[in-house]
């Protein structure tokens, strides 16, 4: 054990494209292939990368929302795939989720109390109606609801506010654990700054530990103690935020790191190494180094041998998958 | 075409002049004015940025140019006038022959902008052969590798017989782009045209965008909520919230001074990438949410969401001030802003 | 804090109440408008059937047969002499009855085997779907005539053997509805939740396939009736001497030359009460169009 609250060792999901029982499954995705991640209690761990890197899976495997296909996890020094249903349910109360969409997160026949008491009810937390209301309610009043509006349906609500309903949810059952899939990236700049100091806020408040989904630097850069950089099921990097930025090892977080556009129009001046080529097929990944195909760097070694995700610097704290580092 | 007007104008007035655009929606529960007195320019081979949150009214306003704004909207006033033709009083033979020739537009979603049972080579030259006639299959095919190479698609040749699911976002998105060009128009109006793709494409994307900038003198009207996009790419940027114009200026001075507190406060929110180290301190985040369109604010539009608000505001909406003044910059390009602190003097321009 | 505790304006006008603008939406449709206030009409009539008929319907009169219509018998006698309107008001009832017993009861069938089949999918959903396949394949009047030859006639195989045909589109339309709802992210938030699976069938995708159900419903409704009028018709539904529609226009046709009413009164009746619902089921359609998308 190394102190971590989720600790995950090369975990693995494969899909099957084609599944049934007569047809033949033809090719397999591996959409998280072999990731070993240590989330440290009271931390905020990023996860980036582009489409098809894997990095929402991911988040579902962590809590075991979906199933690893292999690999181990544990939560709180538990093994989390040796639970039985009954046991994986009681363990579900310390682990959450907060999703993208602030229109396909909540149930649109449900009244925003039902939806707010819907963890409250499914494992019978509070006696009664009138202790559930007042449970949620409390709940409204810390994501910055107005109580009052508990009866209303999500389709009256704006983005932000459907995406503080999918927050209060999450929090109802007092979970230590939060893994957030983009949960701003549907959410306009002014409405993003106000979640984004919100879940900075409930993180204190409540000591929570944050797996934070992205695909936006920025956002990533502004909330996150440690990093980690997805690409085609694989972790490339990770270390702390600061230094992965203001340093990348490898040449892909290099590339993502100067590709977002910033705020700044003297950016213009400035000769940025732009990422050439797609992203492959998740179906058929390249030998090797995935990330090859793309990489101004790439040897003939990256095609014959997968780098090893291998530990740098002090402690281990930084590490890259590339047989060339940079810097 | 209009070029008969002369050379001269080619320095000095603006390709497009868009003046007091006005487009309504009527709903049963009331009219929701989209786009409320807007006026834009944009000069021969400039870049316009429009930058805005959801519902300011920053797409609708380039729907309205090229009648493409459908029931329940209806552009109910104002003027645009393109090369000195009104596009707003165009029939709609006469924009059918502007779109797509000397107007091209790109949208935000690749995928469903191209019909997917022709090929991308089809699509690209029945929108050249439909706008120039008597231009042959054969020769059409050729500007259309041309054009395919120019846009950077690899293999140009190969792609033309491509169809429109084997194709990825970034490519099908250059395909569009190529589409766009065909035509050699004076305008390209880009909709979010990076918003659906992945970080490195956006980034091959923009630097596309700017290289043909360069090479073709094409002038771009480009439509975003990110503000990133904004500043690395456009001359000149409106701000739009809530149906109107809030703050108007050259790029470089936008971003070093910007004076509406709209605009401070979008620029304040943005988490950067840059960032200084330390403890996390909490974004600015601007209070509460867009206005209802149906039931706008008497005043300032944004009063009841800024922190500078004054009596004045909530009583009477500020015109569009001039506000060069107060940025140290006077006498520069123009420089407006919809707020009554450019009026008090100087008071607007400190952080 | 500041800007998080002032409590979001909640868009200032309140949106209508859904239902108010569905209403509306379906009352500005005509024709179904229309069918409803037929079938509010045919209704009450059976409801209120004994009050209205002017003579029993089943009383055999001797030397009235074939009357024409006429003050007394509006629609002329049949060939037992019994009156021939008041034999189609009573028919109303068994219309009714056929047509919303074995539609509930096959609409139960099939909610539940589409629910079952889309949600867990894989074998389960193999097998249910097979066997509704194979159903849809069969011509569903012959497969009926098998199940009332088989059981005999009588209006409770009625149910059986119409309920027997009808789960299949329902189970289909419910499952597809299911698998579109399966991967939405409030269905996983309950999952992560840890919600019972039949919890979240019951409360989130079951309420969520509610407009499908209740257009399917309405239209469900005229094939039964259509059904049952052909069983009788061919003599394996209702028996004499129920006054079923589909039977009096079997007994009238002999007659059709001599006392065409005998035959055509209650077809029209048919016809007139399958419209109604079709125009009230198109209707709804319309109306709940937006909600149908999910």
């Amino acid at each position: 054990m190394s102190g971590a609250l989720v600790e995950a060792r090369a975990l693995t999901k494969l899909f099957s494209v084609g599944d049934g029982m007569f047809r033949k499954s033809g090719a397999t995705i591996r959409a998280v292939d072999g990731v070993d991640l240590d989330i440290r209690e009271r931390e905020t761990l990023a996860c980036v990368g582009e489409s098809g890197s894997g990095k929402s899976t991911l988040g579902r495997l962590l809590i075991r929302l979906i199933e690893p296909s292999s690999g181990s996890l544990s939560f709180g020094g538990n093994d989390l795939l040796a639970l039985g249903s009954r046991a994986l349910r009681q363990r579900k109360r310390d682990m959450q989720i907060i999703f993208q969409d602030p229109y396909a997160c909540l149930n649109p026949r449900m009244r925003v109390e039902d939806i707010i008491a819907e963890p409250l009810v499914s494992h019978d937390v509070g006696r009664g109606k009138s202790e559930r209301r007042d449970r949620v309610a409390a709940l409204m009043d810390l994501v910055g609801l107005n109580r009052g509006f508990m009866s209303r349906y999500p389709h009256m609500f704006s983005g932000g506010q459907r995406q503080r309903i999918g927050i209060a949810r999450a929090l109802a059952l007092d979970p230590k654990f939060i893994v957030c899939d983009e949960p701003v990236s549907a959410l306009d700049v002014s409405i993003q700054a106000q979640v984004l100091n919100l879940l900075e806020e409930l993180k204190e408040k409540k000591k929570l530990t944050y797996f934070f989904i992205s695909h936006d630097l920025s956002v990533v850069r502004h909330v996150s103690d440690s990093v980690c950089v997805m690409f085609l099921g694989k972790v490339m990097e990770s270390g702390p935020t600061a230094e992965v930025y203001a340093k990348p090892l490898h040449p892909y977080t290099m590339f993502l790191v100067s590709a977002a556009p910033r705020p700044d129009p003297r950016q213009r001046f400035v000769e940025k190494p732009i990422l050439q080529g797609e992203i492959p097929s998740p179906v058929n990944p390249p030998s090797g180094c995935r990330f090859r195909t793309r990489c101004p760097f790439a040897a003939p070694l990256c095609a014959e041998i997968e780098p090893p995700l291998a530990g740098r610097g002090p402690d281990d704290e930084r590490r890259v998958a590339c047989h060339f580092p940079r810097a | 075409m209009s070029d008969t007007q002369g050379d001269t104008r080619r320095e000095t007035a603006g390709l497009l002049e868009i003046q007091g655009l006005k487009t309504q929606f009527r709903t049963r529960r009331g009219v929701v004015p989209a786009v409320d007195d807007v006026s834009v320019s944009v000069g021969r081979g400039e870049v316009v940025g429009i930058v805005g949150e959801s519902g300011c009214g920053k797409s609708v306003t380039s729907l309205s140019l090229l009648g493409l704004v459908t029931h329940p909207g209806k552009v109910v006033g104002g003027s645009a006038l393109f090369d000195g033709v009104d596009l707003l009083t165009l029939d709609n033979k006469g924009i059918r022959a502007i779109r797509g020739r000397d107007i091209s537009m790109i949208f935000q979603e690749p995928m469903t902008s191209l019909n997917p049972v022709y090929t991308v080579g089809q699509q690209v030259s029945e929108c050249l052969r439909s706008h120039a006639s008597g231009v042959s299959r054969k020769a059409a095919r050729a500007s259309v590798e041309e054009m395919f190479e120019m846009v950077g698609i690899p293999e140009p040749r190969a792609r033309l017989d491509a169809w429109p699911h084997q194709l990825s976002g970034g490519l099908r998105q250059r395909v569009m782009i190529a589409m766009a060009l065909i035509c050699k128009p004076k305008l390209l109006i880009a909709d979010e045209p990076t918003t659906a793709l992945d970080v490195t494409i956006e980034a091959q994307i923009l630097a596309l965008m700017k290289d043909l900038r360069r090479d073709t003198g094409t002038a771009i009207m480009l439509i975003s909520h990110n503000l990133g996009v904004i500043a690395e790419t456009c001359d000149r940027v409106y701000v739009m919230y809530a149906g109107r114009v809030m703050e108007e200026a050259e790029v470089f001075e936008l971003f070093d001074s910007p004076t509406h507190p709209y605009t401070r406060g979008l620029l304040a929110s943005m988490p950067r990438i840059g960032g200084e180290r330390g403890p996390r301190k909490p974004l600015y985040s601007i209070r509460g949410n867009v206005p209802d369109m149906q039931q706008l604010p008497k005043g300032c539009r944004f009063a009841p969401r800024c922190d500078f608000a004054m009596a004045r505001c909530v009583e009477s909406e500020p015109p569009l001030l001039d506000a060069s003044h107060a940025t140290g910059n006077p006498g520069g390009k123009p420089h407006l802003s919809r707020c009554w602190l450019a009026e008090a003097s100087g008071a607007g321009g400190q952080q | 804090m500041s800007d998080l505790t002032l409590g979001p304006e909640v868009a200032q006008t309140l949106p209508e109440p859904v239902w108010k603008e569905i209403v509306a939406a379906f009352a500005r449709n005509r024709l179904a408008v229309v069918g409803l206030g037929i079938l509010l009409i045919v209704a009450f009539v059976a409801l209120a059937a004994p009050l209205l008929a002017p003579y029993d319907p089943y009383k055999v009169k001797l030397g009235e047969q074939f009357l024409n219509p006429s003050w007394n018998h509006p629609i002329g006698t049949d060939m037992f002499g019994r009156d021939v309107f008041s034999r189609i008001l009573y028919g109303t009832r068994i219309s009714l009855l056929i047509g919303l017993v074995p539609t509930l009861i096959s609409m139960t069938i099939g909610v539940i085997l589409g629910l079952v089949s889309g949600y867990f999918g894989r074998r389960v959903d193999f097998l249910i779907m097979m066997l509704a396949d194979m159903v849809l394949s069969f011509p569903s009047l012959l497969l009926a005539m098998i199940v009332m030859y088989t059981l005999g006639a009588s209006l409770l195989n009625i149910f059986i053997a119409l309920s027997a045909v009808g789960w299949a589109g329902t189970a289909r339309v419910v499952r597809a509805q299911t698998l579109a709802l399966k991967n939405k992210e409030f269905i996983e938030a309950s999952r992560a939740i840890g919600t019972k699976d039949i919890a979240i069938m019951l409360k989130h995708i079951l309420p969520n396939c509610l407009p499908q159900l209740l257009v399917l419903f309405t239209l469900n409704i005229p094939d039964s009736i259509l059904s049952e009028a052909s069983l009788s018709f061919l003599g394996i539904g209702a028996q004499p001497p129920a006054a079923s529609w589909g039977l009096m226009v079997a007994g009238g046709r002999e007659f059709l030359f001599n006392a065409p009413w005998v035959a055509i009164a209650p077809g029209i009746a048919i016809l007139i009460t399958v419209l109604a619902f079709n125009f009230l089921g198109d209707g709804l359609r319309d109306a709940l169009d937006p909600y149908l998308k999910s």
